[in-house]
């Protein structure tokens, strides 16, 4: 059974559809990747998941029951806008923190310390956080939402103004968390993440989920693409080629789109190395960024036309 | 635990920490003795300026050396030259002169020649011992023996005594009327500052998006009462602060004063400072019996007062994003909070008068009126029933309606809605 579920979550604002009947389900365990453009609809969604806000229709599962405001306990997040007082010290905003997530004052603030000192902060929690840079501060807001140990994790944009080196530290600890069984929901929009972290995602453009499946189902779906070479001598044998819909080319390299599918690169292929010296011959899936640009413009023009 | 409570509790911890409410707690009780205390020992260390009158008697009626006898500090008899006065009071050396014609009893008057000023005090001394000295001739003039003027001039004593059903006791309706202009007053400025806190720090929630933090540990509606009990608890406790530290330091007062007039008991510094029309002194010396009733009375329409008021403050700093937007959207709420205040000198004068009873079971008004008649009047028992219920009503439907905004409005950001966008907020909740 699946750790979440959701089943045509509906979010209207007035006239304006946020989320329009998103299903999908999320395995115990895995990292799963909601992607879409800016204004997609996924902080939202992300929102209904931490019953933050709750959807015109439909129906969130959590752990096999219906979302309830018990659940929150059981639910860590991380918001695209960070939010502390900055007045007050980060050992008293982590432990009021903990404390809402149902942890005692003792137990709120040992855990304080402890993970301060995982995510290379020690000696942190005196310090208003005010006094903080943003990357810190994006450190803190991330143990705010793990100091419970919750079994679902969700995170909103959670790499967006990182520099490389906190991204590692929180690369890090999501593979930590995940290893320890923590299932991950996180949102983004840089798909490179994606393709490094998630083990399944969501695309969803203007409130409606467009593609989703684990990331190999999807890719597999999208299939074998593109044909790229690589080799020495002239290129003019591919002049010679008919109707080859060229998408880059240099002196001694070239990426060809395949409406033909195998056989037409078996017969570019098979070309190249009669007229040159081939280096390189490589059938590209589509990159997961070529994959949500294409969705993305697909479905738009579907609605134009619609 | 609830979280509610969590959030009231933190809301609660972390203000009574900062520094300014440590200094607040300390200053507004020392800033109330100050005002009692500095005009009492103004009068007490004051050394009044010697006024000097000299008096040229042309009536041959011996009214320069009477008017002496009568103050000898302020008049003195001269029969020196009109120029010799004259140059005396422009070198300062007298206050004036008193120019007594010779039919001056006839005609019933003086002249007082002068550089003018001088103050109230001086003016008032002359024309009352003057007029004093004038009847007497007069009087006398006629035919009257001294015992009679003696008899007319007795002063009666008024003394104010209060019916109860219980007892007969000392009317103090002008002090008590006066205790509750002043903390109808107090509440008036609790209810501002009280508010403006939970107002400033729902803002500060919004615009820092802490809240959103919250809201995926709690209920909207549950931060929104933590907050409110918290910041609730902290003005309820300030309060209290406030009570003992004010009661302790007119405790210390009074024995100073006792000391200063040289009493050896309060009674008789109370009866010293009663004999010299030293009102402010009185109060310290022997404060009126304010009874259990009132006090419960009082916190009871400051509770539900700040309740009302907060919690439509939580909901205009919900919709609000910034300052601005809170300064446009309060005024529909903070005119309730002032408009009671300028109808207080109507109510002091006329506590039991239609316009008062009703305005004071207003429920945005109770608050400060029913606290200003409770101590100015005695309030029938039906009308604080009624305006109890009235109050309890008008925070459910407050807590209802800003609930309601408060919890579309803290996600909300960008455009201030307009009052209209508001009421659609509240009715699609």
């Amino acid at each position: 059974m699946a750790f979440l579920e959701l089943e045509g979550v509906t979010k209207r604002y007035g006239t304006y559809c946020a989320n329009d009947g998103i299903s999908f389900s999320v395995e115990r365990g895995r990292l799963f990747g909601v992607l879409g453009p800016n204004g997609a609809g996924k902080t939202t969604l992300l929102r209904m998941i931490t019953r933050i806000l709750l959807p015109d229709e439909g129906t969130i599962r959590f752990d096999g029951e219906p979302l309830r405001i018990e659940h929150q306990q059981r639910i860590g997040y991380v918001p695209e806008e960070r939010g502390l007082y900055k007045n007050l010290t980060v050992l008293d905003n982590l432990r009021y923190f903990g404390q809402l997530k149902g942890l005692s004052y003792a137990d709120a603030t040992a855990r304080t310390l402890r993970w301060l000192d995982r995510m290379e902060a020690h000696g942190w929690e005196k310090k208003k956080v005010r006094e903080l840079s943003k990357g810190m501060s994006q450190k803190v807001q991330f143990i705010a939402s793990v100091l419970h140990d919750p079994p679902l994790l969700v995170l909103d944009e959670p790499f967006s103004g990182l520099d490389p080196i906190n991204v590692e530290v929180f690369l890090d600890v999501i593979a930590e968390l995940r290893a320890g069984g923590t299932t991950i929901l996180f949102s983004t929009h840089v798909m490179e993440q994606v393709e490094q972290l998630c083990d399944d995602i969501v695309l969803i453009n203007r409130g409606r989920i467009v593609e989703s499946g684990s990331l190999r189902q999807v890719k597999a779906r999208y299939g074998i693409r593109r044909l790229e070479l690589e080799f020495e001598g002239s290129g003019d044998f591919l002049d010679r080629l008919p109707q080859l819909s060229i998408v880059e080319r240099r002196d001694h390299s070239v990426a060809i789109a395949l409406d033909g599918g195998i056989e037409q690169a078996q017969r570019i292929i098979a070309a190249a190395l009669e007229h040159t010296m081939l280096r390189r011959a490589e059938c590209v899936e589509p990159t997961l960024r070529e994959i949500f640009i294409e969705t993305v413009r697909r479905t738009q023009s579907e609605e134009v036309t619609a | 635990m609830s979280t509610a409570w969590i959030i009231a509790r933190h809301e609660f911890l972390s203000r009574v920490r900062t520094k300014g409410f440590i200094v607040s707690t300390l200053l507004a009780p020392l800033g109330i003795v100050l005002l009692v205390a500095v005009p009492i020992l103004l009068t007490q260390v004051e050394t009044p300026i010697q006024h000097r009158i000299a008096v040229l008697d042309r009536s041959g009626r011996d009214i320069a050396l009477k008017l002496a006898s009568a103050d000898s500090s302020l008049f003195v008899p001269t029969d020196e030259p009109l120029d010799t006065l004259r140059a005396r009071v422009l070198a300062k050396e007298l206050t004036g002169y008193l120019l007594v014609p010779p039919d001056a009893i006839e005609q019933d008057s003086v002249v007082l020649f002068s550089r003018g000023g001088g103050g109230f005090g001086m003016h008032e001394a002359v024309t009352n011992t003057v007029r004093e000295v004038f009847r007497r001739e007069r009087l006398l003039a006629r035919g009257a023996d001294t015992a009679l003027i003696r008899l007319a001039e007795q002063r009666t004593k008024i003394e104010r005594v209060k019916v109860t059903a219980e007892r007969t006791e000392r009317d103090q309706t002008a002090l008590l009327t006066g205790i509750g202009y002043f903390l109808s007053m107090v509440v008036y400025m609790l209810l501002f500052i009280y508010g403006g806190i939970v107002m400033r720090s729902v803002l500060e929630e919004k615009t820092n998006r802490i809240v959103e933090i919250l809201a995926s540990s709690a209920r909207p509606f549950d931060i929104m009462l933590g907050k409110i009990t918290g910041v609730g608890a902290v003005g309820l406790f300030q309060l209290a602060l406030w009570l003992v530290l004010t009661a302790a330091a007119f405790a210390l007062a009074g024995s100073m004063l006792v000391s200063m007039s040289g009493a050896a008991t309060q009674m008789e510094a109370l009866a010293y400072y009663r004999s010299h029309d030293n009102d402010i002194a009185t109060l310290v010396l022997q404060a009126p019996s304010i009874s259990l009733g009132l006090v419960v009375a009082f916190v009871f329409f400051f509770l539900t007062g700040y309740v009302f008021y907060s919690t439509l403050f939580a909901g205009i700093a919900a919709a609000a994003d910034t300052e601005q937007d809170i300064q446009t959207l309060q005024a529909p709420v903070s005119i309730f909070i002032v408009l009671p205040i300028l109808t207080i000198p109507m109510i002091m004068n006329a506590p039991d008068s239609t316009l008062a009873v009703v305005l004071s079971l207003v429920p945005m008004f109770s608050p400060i009126l029913m606290v200003m008649r409770l101590f100015a009047t005695e309030v029938p028992w039906w009308q604080i029933a009624a305006s109890v219920v009235l109050m309890l009503g008008s925070i459910v439907g407050a807590v209802w309606l800003a609930g309601r905004i408060y919890r579309i409005g803290i996600l909300r950001y960008g455009q201030r809605p307009s009052f209209r966008q508001l009421a659609r907020w509240i009715v699609e909740g």
